[in-house]
């Protein structure tokens, strides 16, 4: 396998840069075979993933340790991508958008440093799983609950960096973020918030500090290597009741929709959920040449059958109660208020207390079960989302739902989509499933990817979140004042990071150095 | 409806399962020697009982053949080339999430398995 150094460097100087960082790191930590190039492609990429091959990889163990490797990047012109765990699936994993950058694998770096079970937060290495945090809390029966989203192999702050999400009231985890300390694009080691202070007693318990506050500035930028997180974590509530909601019809979005933003913008359901379509069951369960081994995408007489054969509905979601049991109790009466006249029938409810198995609550639990719909298609599978944001009005939700499964079935794809709610927000999460040795399909699903940036900005929605491929359209679509807002990212990364050794090309920010490197 | 109950209640026994196996995870020491404990601990988010990796080996080589701890016919030199370049739907693992030493042990152990194994 064939790849290429830094854009700039020769390959005599890019192997002078690697002996530098062996001599902060040691030879074992600077992964520079063929093979180690492979383990840090996109295992999910949409074909080969080569676009996007690092040169190496360099794995420190401590923030000291990165702060040299930085200031060395620096000297040798060496731009590098740091990455937690590397499990950011369906989003490139741990590979860089620009190829021959070094990927700075930060997941040796992976100490729980400080839970307080009183206040109710973590401090945490970016190194540390999801499982990680969550077998700490029950071994050592700390009274707190995680958030933990879909695929829970990655890293707890890997993804609150990405904006990830969980499905309890603390799921939007990039909110839940209170002080950070970050390496600059210089090597001077910083501390975020209140951790600016010196000394600070409350890095952790403060979320802005004095003065702006630099802490969002960090989230899905490239303004700097994050070495340790503050966490909020959720206080364990004296009771939870939850139930699974399945609506027959595709048009009950309409109405549903309606339905839940008002429960969610006035805190009757506090947390995030997905209002998925019937395809996130089936593609654990099943996969697709069970049901049909036709052309084109998944036929609606196909999906009934599915729907029957599972006795789910069109679309299925989960809502939970969080708090004291007075709370729960006169939440329930709200939840059945709105809900059941519609559905017909009452809701019905596991209920938990504090003291029952954890596994009747509503707190989150790692689980990678859900990567098992890559296998939907068979072969090398792999997923990759188109989300764009919208507002969680009936009207339109069901004006996007009818929109986007007909661009599905124009490109001959099955429509796997949520409307994942947040607090007065959509995630339209139109996920594509594919087996990447299929030429033909992965071409489709680029095709029908580009398609849904272009529809997503002509009705107003631009993307939360995406794949390393897309990153360029994507910043593109955000083009108000002829994209004021990308100049201004920029120029603040032309500023310190004048040799652009983090991360270019992350989110559309491209330094100087590397503008046009890549599309 | 039957069917994705009881699949619920195997995934919550794959859950406890992972727990156990990776007790003490943090602050992370270094890892207990021996392969079976470093497989539970780098292979157990997909490769225990009613995990996503299993179900996917179930579908492809059935029931029998399904959870690795059970097999009899894998040797150390594939078990290392699935890992470091990935299989179908399963992502290749770096030499820091499962370093070369690590990766030697947890090979041995699963090929290691005799056919009494099979049987437990």
């Amino acid at each position: 396998m064939t790849f290429a150094p830094p854009p700039g460097l020769s390959a005599a100087q890019f192997d002078r840069g690697l002996k530098a960082f062996v001599s902060v790191v040691g030879p074992k930590r600077v992964l520079a075979t063929d093979e180690d190039r492979h383990t840090y492609l996109d295992p999910y990429a949409l074909g080969d993933g080569l676009a996007h091959q690092p040169a190496a990889a360099v794995a420190p163990a401590s923030a000291e340790e990165v702060q040299a490797i930085v200031r060395l990047a620096n000297e040798h012109r060496i731009p590098l991508w740091p990455t937690a765990r590397g499990k950011n699936l369906g989003y490139g994993g741990a590979a860089p958008v620009m190829p021959g950058t070094v990927v700075l694998d930060l997941g040796r770096m992976n100490r729980i440093l400080e839970v307080d079970p009183h206040f109710g937060y973590c401090l945490i290495e970016p190194g540390v799983g999801f499982y990680d945090l969550y077998n700490y809390l029950r071994d050592n029966k700390i009274p707190l609950w995680m958030s933990v989203p879909g695929n829970a192999w990655g890293s707890v702050m890997g993804n609150a960096l990405e904006r990830g999400l969980g499905y309890t009231p603390y799921g939007d985890n990039a909110s839940k973020i209170c002080g950070m300390e970050v390496v600059l694009p210089t090597g001077e080691k910083m501390r975020t918030g209140m951790g600016a202070m010196a000394g600070s007693k409350a890095w952790q318990s403060y979320q802005h500090g004095f003065g702006p506050s630099w802490d969002q500035f960090l989230v899905q930028s490239n303004f700097g290597v994050v070495t340790k997180m503050g966490l909020w974590l959720m206080p364990e509530p004296e009771m939870t009741m939850r139930t699974k909601i399945e609506l027959p019809k595709a048009d009950d979005i309409g109405w549903a929709i309606d339905e839940l933003a008002m429960l969610r913008l006035h805190n009757v359901v506090e947390h995030n959920f997905v209002f998925g379509n019937y395809l996130h069951d089936a593609a654990v369960f099943s996969q697709r040449d069970e049901w049909y081994q036709g052309p084109g995408a998944i036929p609606d007489a196909v999906a009934e059958k599915i729907m029957a054969h599972y006795g789910i509905g069109w679309w299925s979601f989960n809502l939970s109660l969080f708090g004291q049991e007075e709370v729960v109790k006169a939440k329930e009466k709200l939840l059945r208020r709105a809900m059941e006249p519609h559905l017909g029938k009452p809701l019905e409810f596991e209920t938990w207390q504090r003291g029952d198995p954890i596994e009747k609550s509503s707190a989150g639990r790692p689980s990678v079960v859900a990567l098992q719909i890559v296998n939907w298609r068979g072969g090398r599978g792999g997923h990759i989302g188109f989300s764009p944001v919208m507002p969680p009005d009936g009207k339109l939700a069901t004006k996007q739902f009818r929109a986007m499964k007909a661009r599905f079935e124009e490109y001959g794809l099955d429509y796997y989509t949520s409307f994942t709610m947040g607090a007065r927000h959509i995630n339209n999460v139109n996920l594509i499933l594919y087996n990447r040795d299929d030429a033909d399909m992965v071409s489709r699903a680029k095709g029908l990817f580009t398609t849904m940036i272009a529809d997503a900005k002509a009705a107003g929605y631009g993307e939360y979140r995406t794949h390393i491929d897309f990153m360029n359209p994507v910043a593109a679509s955000f083009d108000y004042e002829g994209g004021v807002m990308n100049r201004l990212n920029e120029t603040v990364k032309n500023a310190i990071d004048p040799n652009g050794v983090i991360a270019p090309g992350k989110n559309g920010i491209w330094p100087r150095a590397y503008k046009g490197a890549s599309a | 409806m039957k069917r994705m109950m009881a699949m619920g209640a195997v995934l919550l026994v794959a859950g406890a399962g992972l727990a156990i196996a990776t007790a003490g995870a943090a602050p992370v020491k270094p890892q207990p020697a021996a392969g079976a404990a470093l497989f539970q601990a780098r292979c157990g988010y997909c490769h225990l009982a009613g995990g996503t990796g299993t179900m996917m080996l179930e579908r492809r080589l059935g029931k029998d053949d399904a959870l690795l701890v059970k097999r009899t016919d894998l040797n150390a030199a594939y078990v290392k080339m699935v890992v470091r370049n990935g299989l179908n739907s399963m992502p290749a693992l770096t030499r820091v999430e499962v370093p070369d030493d690590q990766l030697d042990r947890i090979a041995a152990y699963l090929a290691s398995k005799k056919p009494a194994d099979k049987a437990q």
